[in-house]
């Protein structure tokens, strides 16, 4: 299992999730196809949290993207803590943070549409950022899924 | 069942509310006896995410506490999530004790953060949950299902 993860789990994680599943190729994507794209640009604060599914990878892996604010370290530590002190093995699960890959455009965009409510200003600013980004996002999604065994 | 007590630093509410939970703290606690709680005051920022076992109570339940930063509702929300899309059979109670944070507890705990503050702060956040210690054993008590 994958779970992409970044602030509000509508951009970033969104985006580097289809990729994964092999929904985005390597060319860059329209802005049609990115709003195309299951749950981009549709997050509220009250998702926040809740795991989106976006598919299954070439082997079978599940694909989810999410947001986790800025507390995905604490929450993410928690969880794992629970699962250990559980004694519940949950396989493999990679969590990736794509927050590392958000540019100033996303953020600005993506505080307009999603925070502040106003899709008209700030979804175009958001589309314009994700395509800006998509070269690193790839890079990060094809990093990742090459380092077979690395999962956590 | 697993009882996850959390706010936000693991500090203060949390830690009292497991305490309330083991039955450690008498009905109407003095300020003396949450001050000398075992884990009162002393988780930090660094430890959030690291759940601490208080004990266990009547029932063999294990009860722990963790600071969670500004993530406690984000935590819920992801926990039921990622145990509903695993599918697991996990006996797990989730508790936010920020719903009885005040401005009280809030100043103390930002204090005893503070060097030169420390021992204020912790006085504060003690009397700060000694008023709030009816709300506390309510929501333990709603945990417990009592």
């Amino acid at each position: 299992m994958y779970i992409y993860h970044c602030y509000g789990g509508s951009h970033s994680s969104v985006t580097a999730a289809a990729i994964h599943v092999g929904l985005l190729k390597d060319e860059i994507p329209t802005t049609q196809v990115l709003m195309s794209l299951p749950y981009y640009d549709t997050q509220q604060s009250l998702d926040h949290g809740v795991l989106q599914y976006v598919g299954r990878d070439e082997n079978d892996n599940l694909v989810f993207s999410v947001g986790l604010e800025t507390v995905a370290q604490p929450v993410i530590d928690a969880i794992r803590n629970l699962f250990s002190i559980a004694k519940v093995d949950i396989g493999h699960v990679k969590f990736v943070d794509t927050l590392s890959t958000v540019n100033g455009l996303m953020k600005l965009g993506g505080v307009t549409s999603r925070a502040l409510g106003l899709k008209t200003l700030g979804r175009p600013m958001v589309l314009r950022g994700t395509q800006k980004a998509y070269k690193d996002i790839r890079q990060l999604v094809m990093k990742i899924k090459s380092e077979n065994g690395d999962v956590t | 069942m697993i009882y996850y007590y959390h706010c936000y630093r693991g500090a203060h509410l949390s830690s009292v509310a497991a305490a309330i939970h083991l039955e450690l703290l008498p009905q109407d606690p003095t300020m003396d006896d949450i001050l000398n709680l075992e884990y009162f005051d002393k988780l930090q920022f660094e430890d959030m995410g690291t759940p601490v076992l208080a004990g266990y109570d009547e029932q063999e339940n294990p009860v722990y506490f963790v600071g969670l930063g500004k993530g406690t509702k984000v935590f819920d929300r992801f926990a039921d999530s990622i145990i509903g899309e695993l599918g697991l059979d996990l006996e797990f109670q989730s508790i936010d004790c920020l719903c009885c944070l005040d401005v009280i507890i809030r100043t103390g705990g930002f204090l005893s953060n503070r060097t030169g503050f420390k021992s204020l702060g912790r006085r504060l956040a003690a009397w700060g949950v000694r008023r709030k210690i009816g709300e506390i054993r309510t929501m333990v008590l709603q945990a417990k299902g009592n």
